[in-house]
C-alpha cells in the first residue's frame, strides 16, 4: 500500500487532474456557446402567438426542469441504441446533447422574465415612433433584457460549472472521474477533495467576470 | 381643410362600449382639450387616434388622407347564417400604418424614455431608424427641440437623472423630433408633483405660439382653459360638448358637463382652503 502512495506524486495527480479539467472546460464551453442562443430560440417559441406551439413548449420546459440531468444524460446515451439500433452513440456527444437541452430550457426561461418584465410603455413608445418590430427587440427592449437577466444568469452559469461533473456518470473523464480513478488506482483520498480548488478557481474567475459585465452596464437605471 | 378629422368613432372592450360614436375636427395650429370624468373614453380615445388601439368603426383622415376607413362588411349568426352587414372600420397594413402613423405624435403620461439611451439617443434613435436621418443631422433637429423644451444642457444626461418634469419634456423634444402634423398628450402632468406640472404646461404653451397643433387629454381645467382653442368634454363615451375653450369651461351648456367642472372647480377651491 504505502509502495503505491510513493508512486504518485502531487505533480502527477495535479497533471492528470488539469487532464480532467480540459474536459470539464469543453463540456462547459459547448454548452455556453450552444445553449445560450437555442435558450432564446425556445423563448421565441414560448411566447409564439400560435396556441399549440406555446403549449408543446410548456410541457417540453416541464419535462425537462422536472426530471434530473442526470437522467437526461443517460436517456440521451442509452435510447438512440435502444429505440433505433444506433451502436455506439459518442459518450461526449451524448452528454454535450444532454447538458445544451437541459440549459436552453433555463435559459429560455430567464429570457422570458426578462422579457415580460419590461413594461409595456417601451412598445408603445416604440410604435408610435414609427419603429419595427425588429428595430423594438433589438434597439430599445433586448439592452434592457440583458441588464436584467445578468444576476440570475451568472447564478445559472456557476451552476453549469458543478453541473459538468455530472458527466462522470457515463464515464466522461473529467475532473471527478479522473480523480476518482486515482483514488481507486492508489489508494489516497486527496484528489478528490483537490478538484475543488479546480471548481473554486473557475468560478472564482466568472464571478469576476460578471461583476465586470455588470459594472459595465450600470450607466444606467430602470 | 381640417388637420384631423374623426367621424364616428367607436370601440367596445367586449361588452364595454367605450367610445360610442365620437367626431371630432382640428385645424392646423389649433390647440384642442379633451376634458371628461375618468371612464369617460378620453384614453381610448387618444390611443385609437394614435393608433395604439383599433377603433371597431369609424374613419380617421389626417391631414386629407383617410388612413382608417369604412367598409361593410357581411355579418353571419353563430349558426353561420348570413345575418345582413354591418360597418367596420378599416386599416392599412402594418407597414403602410406604421409611416402614416408618424403623422400622430405622442406623449405619455409616464413618459416612457428608453433608459439605455442618453436624453439625446432617446431623441435621434427613431429619426436615425425610421425617417434614415444621418446621426449629424438628427443630433441637429434633437439640439433644437432640445433648446425649444429648455433641456440643451442636459443631452447627455441619462433619463434616470432627470426629474419627473424634465422627462416629461425630453419626452415631449422627442416627439418632436419625428415632425408630427398633431402632438397628442395622454395626461401629460399627471404623473408629476404641482411644481414640476407648471414646467411642462410652460413648455406646451410655448409650443402654442410656434403653431404646433395639439390635442391634449387633460384634467387641468385651469390650464386648459388658459391654452386651448377649444374644448370637447367627453363623457360615456360620447362628445357631449365642444367649444371655444373659455366659454364652455365657464359657462357649459349641458348638465352632465356643468356638474363635472362643478365638482373640479370645489376640489381646487378646497385645496387653497388648506
Amino acid at each position: 500500500m504505502s509502495n503505491l502512495i510513493s508512486d504518485v506524486t502531487f505533480g502527477d495527480v495535479t497533471l492528470r487532474l488539469l487532464g480532467g479539467f480540459g474536459y470539464t472546460c469543453a463540456i462547459f464551453a459547448i454548452t455556453l456557446v450552444c445553449a445560450l442562443p437555442l435558450g432564446m430560440v425556445f423563448c421565441m417559441l414560448s411566447r409564439c402567438r400560435l396556441k399549440p406551439v406555446r403549449a408543446v413548449m410548456r410541457v417540453f420546459v416541464w419535462i425537462i426542469r422536472g426530471t434530473p440531468l442526470m437522467l437526461q444524460i443517460f436517456v440521451v446515451f442509452f435510447v438512440p441504441g435502444l429505440v433505433f439500433n444506433v451502436s455506439g452513440m459518442d459518450r461526449f456527444l451524448a452528454v454535450c446533447i444532454a447538458f445544451v437541452i437541459n440549459y436552453a430550457v433555463y435559459f429560455s426561461e430567464i429570457y422570458r422574465g426578462g422579457i415580460e418584465a419590461i413594461p409595456a410603455g417601451q412598445y408603445e413608445a416604440c410604435r408610435v415612433l414609427g419603429l419595427t418590430r425588429s428595430q423594438t427587440f433589438f434597439r430599445v427592449v433586448l439592452p434592457q433584457v440583458v441588464k436584467r437577466i445578468m444576476p440570475p444568469m451568472s447564478n445559472e452559469v456557476m451552476t453549469l460549472v458543478k453541473d459538468t461533473s455530472l458527466a462522470n456518470v457515463i464515464s466522461i473523464g473529467e475532473l471527478i472521474l479522473t480523480a476518482k480513478e486515482i483514488v481507486n488506482m492508489n489508494g489516497i483520498i486527496y484528489p478528490l477533495f483537490y478538484t475543488a480548488v479546480f471548481y473554486l478557481a473557475m468560478c472564482g474567475i466568472l464571478t469576476l467576470l460578471f461583476r465586470f459585465a455588470e459594472k459595465k452596464l450600470d450607466y444606467y437605471k430602470g | 381643410m381640417p388637420i384631423l378629422e374623426v367621424i364616428n368613432l367607436k370601440k367596445r372592450f367586449g361588452q364595454l362600449e367605450v367610445l360610442r360614436g365620437v367626431d371630432l375636427s382640428m385645424e392646423k395650429g389649433e390647440v384642442l382639450a379633451v376634458i371628461g370624468s375618468s371612464g369617460g373614453g378620453k384614453t381610448t380615445l387618444l390611443r385609437c387616434l394614435t393608433f395604439l388601439e383599433r377603433c371597431d368603426s369609424g374613419r380617421i383622415i389626417v391631414g386629407g388622407d383617410e388612413i382608417v376607413s369604412e367598409a361593410e362588411f357581411p355579418v353571419k349568426t353563430k349558426k353561420g347564417e348570413p345575418a345582413g352587414t354591418e360597418i367596420r372600420s378599416v386599416y392599412p397594413n402594418d407597414e403602410t400604418l406604421r409611416i402614416k402613423g408618424l403623422k400622430m405624435g405622442l406623449v405619455f403620461q409616464d413618459f416612457n424614455l428608453f433608459p439605455q439611451y442618453s436624453v439625446l439617443g432617446n431623441l435621434t434613435l427613431a429619426p436615425m431608424l425610421v425617417q434614415k436621418k444621418s446621426r449629424a443631422e438628427a443630433e441637429a433637429i434633437a439640439d433644437e427641440m432640445l433648446a425649444k423644451v429648455g433641456l440643451s444642457d442636459k443631452r447627455s444626461a441619462y433619463p434616470y437623472q432627470l426629474s419627473g418634469g424634465q422627462k416629461q419634456r425630453v419626452a415631449i423634444a422627442r416627439a418632436l423630433c419625428m415632425n408630427p402634423s398633431i402632438l397628442c398628450f395622454d395626461e401629460p402632468t399627471s404623473a408629476l408633483d404641482p411644481e414640476l406640472t407648471l414646467e411642462v404646461l410652460k413648455v406646451i404653451a410655448s409650443l402654442k405660439t410656434q403653431g404646433v397643433t395639439m390635442l391634449i387629454v387633460t384634467h387641468e381645467i385651469d390650464f386648459a382653459r388658459e391654452v386651448a382653442d377649444t374644448v370637447v368634454f367627453l363623457d360615456k363615451g360620447l362628445v357631449l360638448e365642444r367649444g371655444p375653450a373659455k366659454e364652455l369651461i365657464d359657462h357649459p351648456k349641458t348638465e352632465r358637463a356643468r356638474e363635472f367642472l362643478n365638482k373640479i372647480v370645489s376640489r381646487a377651491a378646497g385645496k387653497d382652503g388648506e
